[in-house]
């Protein structure tokens, strides 16, 4: 086993976490290198001291009464936050909000792909109008753009009215 | 049984809850913070936090190990603001009023290498602090570090081996302290 291995899991080693073969190549490689055995005294004795010091600090170390004293003084100023109700919650949130954001999405999307106008007509008795529809009446577009999705022709007297072009842009 | 109390919002319970912990939690501040005083507003406010935000509490860990991520983020955020209200102060160089209170953790009789450590600790991130008080004063494994900071073990080995080696380098050569201590 490589020195560098042994000093990389030497926390794990002091935990008593490698067990079974590799704790077998571990006591091995300290036994026979005699670097990788210091560096595992030096870590064993820092933190012995460490752990002596800190505790030792601690011992006289008390919260003051006062502090003590403060527990129901805190117990009252505290507002309890009722929890979030689950739908509102951030993980839940994404369930309904993803779909409703995609459906007022499409139906901005959808608007822009659609175009309505209506153009006047009027009808003789006996004749026959025909109404060129051209591009003019459809600004900003061009016919080659657009498939004719429904034709809507509303009489008012029967002479004349309006007929109504629904566009859909072609994809 | 203590949880159901605590989110029922029994008050008798979250004074037990104070009672119990404060001091654990108190002895682990002192080591986070320059001064006593810092240390008992850490703990209130950690407290306060905890009985805010009891409802989240959902027994996926120990109670002291979501209280002890509490106190973390608490002394994290103290940290951070009175970093910015330094720099101010700094910066418009204004002269900090300070009480003449008497900080008792440096008034310890203490041994050379205590003295040396305190120092040596004092000089340590935040991040590396918490590291060495978890590991050498609670004596928890790595595994629980990681789980009590909520981070990886990877993390905690690199934030660990960064730690021990700037003490080592603020103390100099241990075998000293172990000869005079002896």
């Amino acid at each position: 086993m490589k020195c560098k291995r042994i000093r990389n899991y030497m926390e794990e080693y002091l935990d008593g976490a490698i067990t079974g073969t590799e704790k077998s190549e571990f006591d091995e490689h300290l036994k026979d290198c005699a670097d990788c055995k210091k560096f595992l005294l030096e870590r064993q004795c820092l933190g012995e001291m460490l752990s002596g010091s800190l505790k030792k600090i601690s011992s006289n170390q008390e919260p003051s009464p006062e502090l003590l004293k403060s527990a129901s003084t805190i117990a009252g100023k505290v507002t309890f936050r009722p929890p979030r109700p689950m739908i509102l919650r951030p993980k839940f949130a994404a369930l309904w909000l993803l779909p409703l954001i995609a459906l007022v999405l499409g139906i901005v999307l959808l608007q822009q792909n659609h175009y309505k106008n209506r153009v006047p007509y009027f009808h003789e008795q006996d004749k026959v109008s025909y109404l060129k529809i051209t591009t003019t009446h459809f600004a900003g577009t061009s016919s080659d753009d657009w498939i004719i999705k429904r034709v809507h022709v509303q009489t008012i007297n029967g002479e004349k009215g309006f007929i109504t072009l629904e566009l859909t842009k072609k994809m | 049984m203590m949880n159901n109390d605590l989110q029922n919002c029994d008050r008798q319970a979250l004074n037990a809850l104070f009672e119990k912990f404060s001091g654990k939690i108190y002895k682990s501040a002192i080591f986070l913070t320059d001064s006593r005083e810092e240390a008992e507003d850490i703990v209130q406010e950690t407290f306060m936090r905890a009985y805010r935000y009891i409802h989240r509490f959902n027994g996926r860990s120990t109670f002291y190990t979501w209280l002890y991520r509490i106190f973390i983020n608490v002394t994290h955020d103290l940290r951070r603001k009175k970093y910015i209200h330094e720099r101010f102060l700094s910066k418009y160089r204004i002269e900090q009023r300070t009480d003449s209170i008497e900080d008792p953790i440096n008034d310890l009789n203490k041994d050379t290498f205590t003295q040396s450590l305190q120092d040596a600790l004092k000089r340590q991130k935040l991040r590396h602090r918490e590291i060495i008080v978890l590991r050498f004063f609670e004596d928890l494994k790595l595994e629980e570090i990681a789980e009590r900071l909520n981070i990886s073990i990877g993390t905690v080995k690199s934030r660990l081996h960064i730690a021990l080696k700037k003490i080592k380098k603020s103390i100099g050569n241990i075998e000293q302290f172990a000869n005079t201590n002896d």
